[in-house]
C-alpha cells in the first residue's frame, strides 16, 4: 500500500513533463502562423528564444533533479518497518536536517549563483532591446538612409530655442480603447519620404489597425497610449513593450521575412480588450514606399473625379 | 444533483448571473393604445420578425443572401424530377458560392421566408454568362406563376446573409449598439459620445445628401475605420463579407426601427373616434348567432343607461367611454385586430416603398452613364491647393457671418462657442435646463475642437467638404448647401451664399487648424460682425459673446 502511494505521487511529475514534451504536437506551443517550427521571426526574438529556453533547460533539470530525489526519499520511507532496527539494536531514528549550517549555505548559493548566471547573461539581449543606447544604430540608419530620410531635424522647443534631433522612427503608434491608430510621416513636395516628426504634421499620414514596415532590417516605431495601459505584442516577432500613458517608448524590431503577423494588446485594457486585434505587414521597402504612396493618394483624395461621369 | 444545485446557487450569490438581452420592441410601439397594439405588432411581426426570426421581405432594398440571379429560360424535366434553369450569372454576387443543398426561394414580392423549398442540386456553368442551376424538384407547385416578360428572380438561401451578420453583430456590436439597434447595449452607459440609436434611420458620416440614409459604402467603412475620438473601434479584420453581412443587419434593424415610429405615428387610426368606428363596424359583422352579440347589447345597454344624467364633456362621461371602449374591445379583439392589421399593412407597404425602404434604395441606384448615385455629394470644383492665400480666405469665412462657423466652434476652433453656453431650445417634447448644444437625440453635444487633429468622419477632403455641405445628420451642425452654392467664385460677389470655392477655403482652414500656432496672449481678430442670413440660424449671440470669446481663447492658449 505505501509503494502505491510513492506511485501515486510520483505520477503527477511523470505527467507534467510527459504533457511539456506533447505540447507543440497539439499546438501549446510558439504561434506557427509564419514559421511552421514557431521558431521566432525576427532577429530580437531568436536571441530571446535562446534564453527562454536556457531557463527552460535549466529549469527542467532541477525540476527532474528535485522529483527524483522526492520520489526516493518517500521510496526510502515505503520500505521502512514499524519494528526497523538500526546496527547497534536500537529502534531507528528519524533523521532531522533543519537547522543544518552547511545544507542552508549550499542552497542559497547554488540558485543565488544561476540567478546571477541567468542575470548576466541575458543583460545584452535585455539592453540591445530596450536601451536606446545599445540600439542596432547602425543598421537603423542604413535602412533609413535606404529609405531616402535624413533622420536628423531641427526643432523649434516652446522656449523659441532651435534644436536638433534625430528621428528615427518610421511610425507612430498609438493604442487606445480598443485599436491602434497609426501614424506615418508623409512626403515632401518632391515625392521624398520625410522623418516622423514628434507632433503631427499637414504632410502626416494616417491609418489603423494595419500597420506596414519594411521588412529585412531593423525599424523604430514610437509607442504611444491615449487613455490606459496598453501592450504592443507581435507574438511571431516576439516583440511585446507595454504602452504607457504619457510616455513615447521607442521600440525596435526587425524581420527578415516579408510576412504579416498578428498584432494584439497584451495587457488587460479594458472590457474591449479582445477587440485590439490588428496585423503588422512587414513588406519589402519598395512595396513599403508604395503603400505609403497609396495612402498619400488615398488621405488626400478630394472625390471630385469620382463624382464626374466618366467619358 | 443537489451538489450542482449548491454549486449553481454560490454562482448566483458571486453575481455570475447570466444577463439574456431581449430584443425590445421601440417606446413608439410600446405607447400606442391597448386596443391598437396588438394589430401594430402583428403587422411588424409579419414583415420583420425579431432577430431569432427574422422575416426577409422582398420589399426592404436589403441583400437577403449573395446570391440573387434572373432566370433566362426554365428547363422542365418531369422524368427526372428535376427543374433546371438558366441563370444569368453576371446578376450574381461572385464571392457567394452556390453549393449543392442550399434552399432556393422565388421573389414574388411577399415574405421570402414564406417562399418554396426547392433545394438546389446542382450549377453547371454553360455558354457565355449562362449558368445551368439544375434543382430536385417537389411534387408540385415548383415554378411560381410570371407575367409573360416579366423577369423571374430568385434567391438562393434566402435570409442567410442577414442571419450571419446577425450572428457578427451579436459577436461585436450588441454589446453597445443593442440587441434592437436602440445603442443601448450593456456597456453604452459608459461611453461618451453614446453608440448610435440606429431606429431613426440617422447617420452622423455618410456621403449622402441631406435627409438621406448612409450607403452601404458608408456603413462599410465606418466599420473598417473606425471613429476616432469616440469608443467605436475598428473593425478592420474582419473580411469584407462579414463587414457585409453585419452592413445589412443594421440596415434592417433601423429600417425596422424606422417603420415602429412611422407606424406609431397613424394618429388617424388610433383616434377615439377611430377607435369607437372600427368598433362599430366589427360589431355589425357579428352574426346574430354569436353568443357575443347578446354581450354586446347588454353592455350597450349598461353604457347608455349610465350615460344618462351626465354631463357632456364631464370627467365621468370620459371614463364611462374608456371603460366601454375596452369592454367592446375585449369581446371583439378578434376582428378589431384582424381589421386594423388589413390597415397597418396597407399602410406599412406603401410607407416602406415610399419612405422606410425607398431612401436606402434610392442612394444606392447608380447614375446614368457609369456616373455615381446622384443621391452622393461631390465637389463641383477641384480642390485648390491649400496655399496660404486659400486658408487666409477659410479662416475669413470661419470667423465671418458667412459661415459662422465660430458660434459653435468657437473663434480658435476650439469647440467652446457661445452657442456651448446657451440652452437649446426644445425639442420634441425635450425641455432642457442645462446650457450646452443637443443633438436629436436630446444628448449634449460638444463642437468638434478642431485643433486636436481628429476628424471623427474622416480626414480626407471629400469627407470634410461633405461635413460642411450636408453638415452632420443628427446634430446642430448645419450643411451650407442649402444656401446658394455655384462653382463660380465670381458670381458671389453680391449674395451671401457658399460658393463651391467658399467650402473648399474652409476645408484647407480646418485641415490647417491642428498645426496653426496658437499664441499665448495673441488676440484672434474678428472681422466685421453682420446679423447672419436666417438659415443659419443664430442671430444675437455671436455679438454679445465675442469679446468673452477672445478671453476664453486666451486662457486656453495660455493652457497648452
Amino acid at each position: 500500500m505505501k509503494r502505491l502511494w510513492v506511485l501515486f505521487f510520483m505520477i503527477w511529475p511523470v505527467l507534467a513533463i510527459w504533457i511539456c514534451w506533447y505540447a507543440p504536437d497539439y499546438h501549446w506551443w510558439f504561434p506557427t502562423t509564419v514559421d511552421p517550427t514557431g521558431a521566432a521571426s525576427s532577429s530580437m526574438g531568436q536571441k530571446i528564444d535562446g534564453l527562454f529556453y536556457m531557463i527552460l533547460y535549466i529549469t527542467t533539470i532541477v525540476f527532474i533533479g528535485t522529483q527524483i530525489g522526492l520520489g526516493y526519499v518517500l521510496w526510502q520511507g515505503s520500505k521502512a518497518e514499524e519494528d526497523d532496527v538500526d546496527a547497534d539494536g536500537k529502534p531507528r531514528q528519524v533523521w532531522f536536517s533543519h537547522g543544518s549550517h552547511s545544507l542552508e549555505v549550499i542552497w542559497t548559493i547554488v540558485p543565488a549563483g544561476i540567478l546571477l548566471f541567468i542575470a548576466l547573461y541575458q543583460a545584452n539581449v535585455w539592453a540591445e532591446f530596450r536601451i536606446s543606447e545599445y540600439f542596432p544604430r547602425e543598421k537603423i540608419n542604413s535602412e533609413l538612409a535606404q529609405l531616402g530620410i535624413n533622420p536628423t531635424v531641427k526643432i523649434v522647443g516652446e522656449d523659441g530655442v532651435e534644436r536638433t534631433a534625430r528621428r528615427e522612427a518610421l511610425a507612430e503608434v498609438t493604442a487606445r480603447q480598443f485599436e491602434w491608430r497609426l501614424r506615418y510621416p508623409g512626403f515632401d513636395s518632391e515625392g521624398n519620404l520625410l522623418p516622423l516628426m514628434p507632433m503631427p504634421q499637414p504632410t502626416d499620414l494616417y491609418d489603423v489597425n494595419e500597420l506596414h514596415l519594411p521588412s529585412g532590417m531593423p525599424v523604430v516605431i514610437e509607442l504611444r497610449s491615449q487613455d490606459v495601459q496598453h501592450s504592443f505584442f507581435v507574438p511571431e516577432l516576439r516583440i511585446k513593450q507595454d504602452a504607457v500613458p504619457g510616455l513615447v517608448i521607442p521600440v525596435w524590431f526587425d524581420a527578415p521575412q516579408s510576412a504579416s503577423y498578428s498584432l494584439t494588446c497584451a495587457e488587460l485594457c479594458g472590457w474591449g480588450h479582445y477587440k485590439m486585434k490588428a496585423k503588422v505587414v512587414m513588406e519589402s521597402r519598395e512595396d513599403f514606399v508604395a503603400y505609403l504612396r497609396e495612402l498619400q493618394q488615398r488621405q488626400f483624395d478630394d472625390g471630385f473625379a469620382a463624382g464626374q461621369t466618366p467619358e | 444533483m443537489r451538489q450542482l444545485t449548491y454549486f449553481s446557487l454560490i454562482l448566483c450569490l458571486a453575481g455570475c448571473s447570466r444577463i439574456e438581452p431581449q430584443f425590445q420592441n421601440s417606446q413608439a410601439i410600446d405607447n400606442l393604445r391597448p386596443e391598437v397594439q396588438p394589430a401594430a405588432e402583428a403587422v411588424m411581426q409579419k414583415y420583420f420578425g425579431t432577430p431569432t426570426q427574422m422575416n426577409a421581405w422582398e420589399k426592404l432594398p436589403i441583400r437577403h443572401s449573395g446570391a440573387v440571379g434572373n432566370v433566362t429560360e426554365p428547363i422542365f424535366n418531369d422524368a427526372d424530377q428535376v427543374i433546371g434553369v438558366q441563370v444569368d450569372s453576371t446578376t450574381l454576387d461572385q464571392a457567394w458560392t452556390i453549393t449543392e443543398g442550399e434552399r432556393l426561394a422565388w421573389l414574388e414580392d411577399k415574405p421570402v421566408s414564406a417562399a418554396g423549398p426547392l433545394t438546389v442540386k446542382s450549377l453547371t456553368p454553360a455558354a457565355d454568362s449562362l449558368h445551368e442551376l439544375m434543382f430536385s424538384r417537389p411534387l408540385e407547385g415548383s415554378l411560381p406563376t410570371v407575367s409573360e416578360g416579366a423577369e423571374l428572380r430568385f434567391v438562393i438561401s434566402p435570409g442567410e446573409l442577414l442571419i450571419s451578420g446577425r450572428q457578427l453583430y451579436a459577436e461585436h456590436c450588441l454589446h453597445c449598439h443593442g440587441v434592437s439597434g436602440d445603442g443601448a447595449g450593456p456597456t453604452a452607459q459608459y461611453l461618451n459620445p453614446l453608440p448610435r440609436d440606429y431606429r431613426q434611420g440617422k447617420f452622423k458620416f455618410t456621403s449622402t445628401g441631406g435627409g438621406m440614409p448612409p450607403t452601404r459604402d458608408d456603413l462599410a467603412n465606418i466599420i473598417t475605420q473606425g471613429i476616432p475620438g469616440t469608443y467605436m473601434p475598428s473593425f478592420k479584420l474582419l473580411e469584407e463579407r462579414e463587414k457585409g453581412a453585419i452592413v445589412e443587419y443594421v440596415r434592417w434593424l433601423s429600417m425596422r426601427g424606422r417603420s415602429e415610429i412611422q407606424l406609431s405615428e397613424q394618429t388617424d387610426f388610433y383616434s377615439d373616434a377611430s377607435v369607437d368606428q372600427r368598433l362599430d363596424e366589427v360589431a355589425a359583422t357579428i352574426p346574430e348567432t354569436d353568443s357575443r352579440k347578446k354581450d354586446l347589447q347588454t353592455e350597450q345597454s349598461k353604457y347608455e343607461k349610465a350615460k344618462e344624467g351626465l354631463d357632456p364633456g364631464s370627467e365621468q362621461l370620459a371614463k364611462l367611454e374608456t371603460s366601454h371602449r375596452s369592454a367592446r374591445y375585449a369581446l371583439l379583439s378578434a376582428e378589431f385586430d384582424a381589421s386594423l392589421f388589413k390597415d397597418l399593412d396597407d399602410v406599412l407597404s406603401e410607407m416602406v416603398d415610399a419612405t422606410v425602404g425607398g431612401l436606402w434604395r434610392e442612394v444606392e441606384v447608380p447614375g446614368e452613364d457609369g456616373a455615381p448615385s446622384p443621391a452622393l455629394v461631390f465637389p463641383m470644383t477641384p480642390r485648390p491647393e491649400p496655399t496660404a492665400e486659400s486658408i487666409a480666405k477659410g479662416k475669413e469665412l470661419f470667423l465671418g457671418a458667412k459661415g459662422s462657423c465660430f458660434n459653435c466652434h468657437g473663434p480658435a476652433g476650439l469647440g467652446d462657442g457661445p452657442q456651448t453656453r446657451q440652452v437649446a431650445e426644445p425639442k420634441d417634447g425635450l425641455i432642457f435646463s442645462e446650457p450646452g448644444l443637443r443633438d436629436d437625440w436630446g444628448h449634449l453635444i460638444q463642437p468638434r475642437n478642431l485643433r486636436s487633429g481628429i476628424f471623427r468622419g474622416g480626414r480626407r477632403p471629400i469627407d470634410l467638404y461633405r461635413r460642411l455641405s450636408v453638415g452632420i445628420k443628427g446634430t446642430p451642425m448645419a450643411g451650407f448647401s442649402t444656401l446658394v452654392r455655384k462653382a463660380d467664385e465670381g458670381e458671389a460677389a453680391d449674395d451671401d451664399g457658399m460658393t463651391d470655392a467658399d467650402l473648399w477655403h474652409l476645408v484647407n482652414y480646418v485641415l490647417s487648424m491642428p498645426h496653426e500656432a496658437v499664441v499665448a496672449g495673441e488676440e484672434i481678430s474678428m472681422p466685421e460682425i453682420v446679423t447672419p442670413p436666417a438659415a443659419t440660424g443664430e442671430t444675437e449671440a455671436p455679438v454679445e459673446a465675442a469679446p468673452a470669446e477672445a478671453a476664453a481663447v486666451e486662457a486656453a492658449a495660455t493652457n497648452s
